[in-house]
């Protein structure tokens, strides 16, 4: 029983901690970023598995995780509000042409993040080919080019 | 559309048969895991007796290698003779299990023919004595113990399942 409720308790924290942190985070835009994620990883395993170290242990801890992940995507499905509580919603960041400085602010996204998503993505040279930016739910920024 | 491998129908109808199956069984498994099947849980606590009624072993019918396994005894005060209760335990039983403490402190442990005798100092006062054996399972599947307090006059045995 307690390995479940662990299990079940930390997915719901750190989900929480995550959905706060805001988009960027999840993105791993810098090599802290994914440092933070490994390191957060081995934060969690003596809350996960405490001193057992049996198998069932495993197994109950990881089915618990998958199955509370699984209920979370059948339930966005039922209820689609419950999808913009758990992912959020793109944010545009230039539109048409024009960046809109308070969503780039509070995103924590500058022109030069924009400008090399803009030259991965789309092989573009400059801001003006840019036409629309967005950042997308799971933190990464979608470029569509000036045509 | 020619979709050849990339697309077959009847087998992604399976595939997707089979996950809802598996769903179910994975569900089945988690509140299997909350009643305590697997492990410490509302299930699992369970108490033993013995035909005298004077010791109570309070313990887990499932338990998990390596996870908790503790064992708490009652004993009525008829329990204490001269001062002393003895705590027999069969030697094969504690073999499986890990010791990792014993509250309160016994005054001796002594290995006794098959058997391990604990003597507590105790007082036949206030009510019943209570003595908490911290133990891990160090081995898999059914467990045997049989409990003994005094000469062995008062006895009471139980099963145990350990998950691997």
């Amino acid at each position: 029983m307690d390995a479940v409720l662990r299990a079940f308790a930390i997915y719901v924290f750190v989900f929480l901690v995550f959905r706060i942190s805001g988009k960027r985070t999840l993105a791993q835009v810098t090599t802290f970023d994914f440092v933070l994620l490994l390191i957060i990883g081995e934060a969690t395993q003596q809350g996960l598995l405490g001193d057992d170290f049996s198998v069932t242990n495993a197994f109950l801890v990881v089915g618990t995780l998958v199955a509370t992940d699984i209920v979370m995507s059948l339930a966005q499905q039922r209820f689609p509000a419950l999808g913009r509580f758990v992912e959020g919603l793109p944010v545009v960041l230039i539109d048409d042409g024009e960046p809109i400085q308070r969503h780039m602010q509070r995103a924590r996204v500058d022109e030069s993040d924009i400008l090399e998503r803009a030259r991965q993505s789309q092989g573009l040279e400059r801001l003006d080919d840019v036409k629309y930016a967005v950042l997308e739910r799971d933190g990464s920024i979608s470029i569509v080019p000036r045509s | 559309m020619e979709t050849g491998e990339v697309q077959d129908t009847r087998f992604q109808e399976r595939e997707w048969q089979v996950q809802r199956v598996g769903w179910g069984l994975l569900f089945l498994g988690i509140v299997a895991a909350l009643l305590g099947v697997f492990g410490p849980g509302p299930l699992s606590l369970s108490t033993a007796q013995s035909t005298g009624q004077a010791v109570q072993a309070q313990y887990y019918r499932f338990a998990r290698l390596g996870g908790q396994g503790t064992v708490t005894m009652t004993v009525a005060e008829a329990g204490v003779r001269d001062g002393a209760v003895d705590v027999w335990w069969n030697g094969a039983y504690l073999d499986e299990m890990i010791v990792n403490g014993v509250t309160p402190e016994p005054d001796s442990v002594t290995a006794i023919g098959g058997r391990v005798r604990y003597r507590f100092a105790a007082e036949p006062r206030e009510g019943p004595l209570s003595f908490t054996f911290d133990l891990t399972p160090d081995g898999m599947g059914s467990k045997h113990a049989e409990v003994a307090v005094g000469e062995g006059i008062e006895r009471l045995t139980y099963q145990q399942f350990i998950y691997p």
